[in-house]
């Protein structure tokens, strides 16, 4: 009786989706958006450690300056010098002396830039003098957000 | 053919409107927050790109700062940095750099960096970075012609400059805030000298004038109108005396000036007899050094040497450490002193001893006396310049304000005191570096 209903054809002969095929079908477009909108996460994630390069960069530009007219201290380097290994947080600050100077404002650098150091971070420097000679290698390390953003710079000076 | 018709009945057409309505509801939210995320992002890249173009174009003029060409006149004021506001010669409320280089043999440039409000009174205002070129003849610089002064960077909220070694303030005498330079004596006076001998042509620039002084000894008292630290004093014999090389060696000496507000300075110099023999004209002494600060003698180990024809000998000081005004450090410093004594009225082959002969007189002739070191005091004007740059994004974002976060401090500026004003929608980043001028730096060396 109820043949007639939409334009004679029979009911159990309709063709279509139902109601839980199209949620489904939204679900699984909903889940492309959210990873969608995962994308524009990393990508913010990535910006930010781009933007702590950039800065990390800088920091590290300023300390290769620096040791530049440190050419004594060089010298004595890796094993009695006063900045391998040096951890940036041992700097003393409201130093006079030239050199608790230089790493005072090193630390406060680093600190004003990328952030107190957290756990994972770590900043320092490494000195190693090339195969004995007056060549000398500075590794300066200088992490921040708590190690997601890990960033390394070297020069070679010249400590003669 | 109705009953044959094919189609969507109402129902179902509700149902599928109401979940497409619903797919594109969400496609636009993803949308929005994309572009969102888009915009932000962009901004931030603009805040870190300006700073690094900043960075880049301002450590490339201040590094020049000094470079002066061989022809060209003596640059006076190589770097000056202006501690703004408050500074002497201040436009605006952030700091302002200027330097002095030669480009070529033919132009000298003066660079001024500073920012300037844009646009004014706007609720969008922010500050400008400008930079101002001037060009001059470096042989005969009376002045300089403005060539440009534009824009370099816009969107800067805050530029700091500080010489330093640290954190240099201001007035502060710490190794490295000074400018670093030849000092000029405000008056020199001969304390030691017959008839007195006018010792201001000591420090007048030409070595075709000097003082004679008829004496085995000589002293001058110069005084300066600035605390400094002294890295070396340098002297000139008069230019019209021929022959005779003089020498010197260096030596690492670091002079710690105590600063105090007596600025005096007593040069001595002491005259050592000579077995040698001169001619007219030549040299046939030198005096033995000493020196002394403030009363604190400082004795040459050398006690005598020779120059010109007599002696090919170097002649050099090597003080002895007497005091804790000079220590060694690991800093190199040289601290030399260049003089003659020469024998004006004695005839070839004969010595110049004096008392021996009549006619025989010894005069101690310098053309010039110069200092050098670091002057504190003024504008800051050091070897060693930190940028530091705060800039803000140029666009709103989110929906709720932020403020910049306390406790940073930018040059010699403790922030929070002005950023607590910066409670808005606006993005801010802030950047720091530093560069050496190796001119500067090398210059107090020698």
């Amino acid at each position: 009786m109820c043949s007639t209903l939409l334009g004679g054809m029979e009911l159990k002969d309709q063709k279509g989706v139902t109601i839980i095929e199209a949620i489904v079908a939204a679900v699984i477009v909903g889940i492309g958006f959210v990873a969608v909108y995962g994308l524009t996460t990393a990508s913010t994630r990535t910006l930010l450690s781009s933007i702590d390069r950039e800065k990390a960069n800088m920091i590290s530009s300023m300390i290769f300056e620096d040791l530049i007219t440190e050419t004594a201290q060089i010298r004595t380097c890796p094993t009695t010098c006063n900045f391998n290994n040096l951890v940036f947080t041992e700097a003393g600050a409201n130093a006079t002396d030239s050199w608790e100077a230089k790493k005072s404002k090193w630390f406060l650098a680093a600190n004003s830039a990328l952030g107190q150091p957290t756990v994972n971070d770590v900043r320092l420097i490494n000195v190693n003098q090339i195969n004995n000679s007056t060549q000398f290698s500075i590794l300066v390390t200088l992490h921040s957000r708590d190690g997601s953003s890990q960033n390394q710079f070297m020069r070679i000076i010249n400590g003669s | 053919m109705d009953h044959n018709q094919k189609g969507f009945s109402l129902p179902e057409m509700l149902i599928s409107v109401a979940i497409s309505a619903i797919i594109m509801g969400a496609a636009f939210g993803s949308y929005s927050i994309i572009q969102n995320n888009f915009d932000w992002q962009n901004d931030m890249k603009s805040i870190g790109q300006s700073a690094r173009a900043v960075a880049m174009i301002i450590n490339k003029d201040v590094r020049m700062a000094g470079f002066k060409d061989s022809d060209g006149s003596n640059i006076t004021d190589a770097v000056t940095i202006r501690d703004c506001p408050g500074g002497v010669g201040c436009t605006g409320n952030l700091d302002e750099i200027t330097v002095v280089y030669d480009e070529s043999s033919t132009v000298r440039r003066r660079i001024t960096y500073y920012a300037t409000p844009f646009p004014i009174g706007s609720t969008n205002e922010r500050h400008r970075l400008m930079r101002r070129l001037e060009t001059c003849d470096p042989g005969t610089c009376n002045g300089f012609t403005v060539v440009y002064d534009e824009p370099v960077a816009d969107y800067i909220e805050d530029l700091q400059f500080t010489g330093s070694r640290g954190n240099c303030q201001s007035g502060v005498t710490t190794q490295g805030c000074g400018t670093t330079k030849q000092i000029i004596p405000r008056f020199l006076t001969a304390t030691m000298c017959s008839g007195g001998g006018d010792a201001a042509l000591m420090i007048d620039g030409s070595t075709d004038t000097f003082i004679s002084c008829p004496d085995t000894q000589a002293s001058f008292t110069a005084s300066f109108s600035n605390p400094f630290r002294i890295n070396s004093i340098k002297m000139s014999t008069a230019a019209h005396i021929d022959g005779g090389v003089l020498t010197n060696s260096e030596h690492p000496f670091v002079a710690t000036w105590p600063y105090g507000t007596d600025h005096n300075v007593d040069v001595e110099l002491s005259m050592f007899s000579m077995a040698g023999e001169c001619a007219w004209n030549e040299g046939c002494g030198e005096f033995a050094r000493q020196f002394s600060i403030d009363g604190v003698t400082f004795v040459g180990e050398n006690s005598e040497c020779f120059i010109g024809t007599v002696s090919g000998t170097d002649c050099y000081y090597n003080g002895t450490i007497q005091d804790d005004f000079f220590k060694y450090t690991t800093l190199r410093y040289d601290f030399r002193i260049q003089g003659r004594h020469i024998c004006t009225y004695t005839e070839a082959g004969q010595d110049c001893n004096p008392g021996s002969q009549p006619f025989r007189e010894r005069h101690l002739e310098i053309a010039e006396i110069s200092f050098f070191g670091e002057e504190f005091g003024g504008a800051i004007t050091p070897s060693e310049v930190e940028t530091s740059i705060l800039i803000r994004s140029p666009n709103e974002h989110g929906n709720n304000d932020r403020s910049v976060g306390s406790g940073i401090t930018l040059g010699n500026r403790t922030a929070d005191s002005i950023f607590s004003t910066w409670n808005d929608r606006f993005l801010r980043d802030w950047f720091t570096t530093s560069t050496v001028i190796r001119n500067l730096h090398y210059q107090s060396q020698n």
